[in-house]
């Protein structure tokens, strides 16, 4: 027997979450209070039960930059942490790493460069980026900035 | 070459650097010209430096396994480059430069994965191949379908992603260590773990591969797709994964009956009977190519599931085999109509363009498996691997699978007999490099189907896993061994 729990502490830690979670779903299912109809009240169906009462809809469309901008600061953080990891052993991994990190910064400037040609930091009134063809037909969902957000505004 | 760079593969180091050159050829100056022959010069020299050697590392394997898998995947994205040139429904939304970028890096994805000895060096490949596809298959960003098609595949990648990772995460818990191969289930402290984490891995390269049962995505994502990217995904992509499978099982047992064993064969059996179902029922052609695609995955797992002489050496053929009729037939689907893909649009093609629908047929018969194109010796192939090593079941299921493979890939040689209907246009001549691409994958289908010696390797490739096996952690040697 406590070879069998030895060799299958996983199975075992399977059974006993699993018990466990049905434990708690029947018993809260079983002791908690039941409210139907009247007594269920308005403010059980609202997102927040004891928050503040939210307002105005939530299919706001933001502008697509926001998205945008938001992506390449993650891109660019994540070139800070591998930067700083290196800056931690510098003068020990020697000039190939400094070669390495020169290469990757190198990387990231031309990335840098190809988005700031195709106008993807343009924030603002959309320019079309330089070689994309003449929307003949605009594109579903291409909302200017200003617009999304006083649409968001006026929303009951 | 620095020496922090000399355990990369040359060919990564290439198609790193092409990446790069040609985001930069693009910032400077849009022109499709000059993109298209920086990638398929990216892709000419990564081909040209696959012989080359690399520092050994824990990371990378740079054996023969890699240099074939990788030479099939750069050879596919020229044909898929080949392909897309000129090609209409690739530029109707937006300019062709990004198409080719992120066809190159699809390329380079795949390629990393083959060569990954680490589980992070393969899941970095694995992403980098998927979210180039992604780009590639939500190009054609205003067509109600491509948005579909996108949709479908950014959820399920990303849920087959976590699926890996955990497995990934399991296994790490399992031996303490990140090397890229099953965990052995005789030796482990727990062997509930190993066989959790092998499955999850599975389970997630099976999403990937689009098994049966995983496959629903393929057949939708390929139809919203344009046919170049149709290509891509049902070739570049697979081949990639299989390599990588490959090496995941190098030193794991399948022959003994196990749960892992049977999982591999249970799904081998499905894929191979389920394809085939799939495609019968469709009138659309990249519907039917998705369902044989995943017929195709079922056949490789034979080879898979038999190692031993003749395992990899028939993986690799097989693979070889599909890649060369796959991309054939979406390159003359493309000549045909790159729009319209329903089976109506070969009708007559005999009679209107008789150069087009022979070798639609060689493509078709080297799927099916007739002779003399080179399908039918890489399913003898992969059928005495797995005679070899006494998987009567999977062959049972081979040889159900290829005769109901017969009733579809014979029925687009019919339509093609079939008399031409008016609307049929005969003059629209095939783009050049569509032109030499066909003639060229058709010449390869004949060629290797009478000679197939060409491409079986005199001595049996090795996966090169024990080489630094000294430099790894005690716990992990006996699970690539």
């Amino acid at each position: 027997m406590t070879q069998f729990f030895n060799s299958h502490s996983l199975a075992i830690y399977i059974v006993f979450v699993t018990a466990l979670l049905c434990i708690v779903v029947a018993l809260s299912s079983v002791l908690g209070p039941r409210r139907v109809g009247a007594a269920r009240g308005r403010s059980m169906s609202i997102p927040y039960e004891s928050g503040i009462l939210p307002s105005g809809s939530s299919r706001i469309r933001l502008p697509v930059q926001y998205y945008l901008i938001a992506m390449f600061f993650v891109i660019f953080d994540v070139e800070g942490v591998f930067l700083f990891s290196w800056s931690t052993v510098a003068v020990r991994a020697g000039w190939a790493a400094y070669a390495t990190v020169l290469v990757f910064i190198a990387f990231l400037g031309v990335a840098l460069a190809y988005l700031w040609r195709s106008g993807a930091l343009e924030w603002g009134l959309r320019r079309r980026p330089a070689g994309a063809r003449d929307p003949s037909r605009p594109l579903p969902g291409h909302v200017l900035p200003g617009q999304a957000f006083s649409e968001g505004a006026r929303a009951p | 070459m620095m020496p922090t760079f000399s355990a990369l593969p040359p060919s990564v180091v290439v198609l790193s650097l092409g990446t790069m050159v040609l985001m930069l050829a693009i910032t400077i100056k849009r022109s499709e010209i000059i993109d298209a022959v920086l990638t398929l010069l990216t892709l000419l020299v990564a081909l040209a430096v696959l012989p080359m050697g690399a520092a050994p590392s824990a990371l990378f394997a740079v054996d023969d396994w890699h240099r074939f898998s990788s030479a099939l995947i750069i050879l596919s994205s020229i044909g898929v480059l080949a392909m897309s040139w000129r090609d209409p429904t690739v530029r109707e939304a937006h300019a062709p430069d990004e198409f080719y970028l992120l066809l190159l890096m699809s390329a380079l994805g795949a390629v990393l994965m083959t060569a990954g000895r680490n589980d992070i060096t393969f899941f970095i490949g694995l992403e980098t191949l998927s979210l180039s596809l992604l780009g590639l298959i939500g190009y054609r960003q205003h067509r109600i379908e491509a948005g579909e098609a996108a949709m479908k595949y950014v959820v399920l990648s990303g849920v087959s992603s976590a699926i890996l990772v955990f497995g990934f995460a399991l296994s790490y818990a399992e031996t303490g260590s990140l090397v890229f191969a099953a965990p052995h289930a005789l030796h482990p402290v727990e062997p509930l773990l190993a066989a959790m984490a092998t499955v999850l891995v599975m389970t997630g390269m099976f999403f990937k591969l689009s098994a049966v049962p995983f496959h629903t995505w393929l057949a939708d994502v390929l139809e919203g797709t344009s046919i170049p990217v149709a290509a891509l995904l049902s070739v570049v992509s697979k081949i990639g994964l299989f390599a990588a499978m490959l090496r995941y099982f190098a030193g794991f047992d399948l022959m003994t009956p196990g749960s892992v064993s049977d999982e591999v064969t249970a799904v081998a059996l499905l894929s191979m009977i389920g394809g085939n179902l799939l495609a019968i029922g469709q009138t659309d052609l990249k519907r039917m190519l998705a369902g044989s695609s995943i017929a195709h995955i079922g056949y490789l797992m034979v080879a898979l599931l038999a190692p031993g002489a003749f395992g990899l050496g028939s993986a690799g053929f097989y693979l070889a085999a599909y890649a060369a009729a796959t991309i054939g037939a979406f390159a003359i689907m493309e000549a045909v109509s790159p729009n319209h893909t329903h089976l109506n649009s070969l009708q007559g093609l005999f009679r209107t363009r008789p150069a087009l629908a022979l070798g639609m047929a060689v493509m078709m018969a080297s799927l099916a498996g007739i002779p003399p194109a080179v399908g039918f010796f890489a399913k003898v192939y992969v059928a005495v691997a797995g005679v070899s090593a006494h998987r009567d079941l999977l062959l049972a299921g081979l040889i159900v699978g290829s005769v109901m493979g017969l009733f579809y890939y014979l029925r687009v040689v019919r339509v093609m007999l079939m008399p031409a209907t008016d609307e049929v246009s005969t003059g629209r001549i095939a783009a050049p490099g569509n032109a030499v691409l066909i003639s060229a994958l058709a010449l390869v289908t004949l060629v290797l189907g009478v000679y197939p010696s060409l491409l079986i390797p005199r001595n049996p490739i090795h996966l090169g896993a024990d080489v630094e096996a000294a430099t790894l952690p005690v716990s992990t040697q006996t699970a690539i061994r």
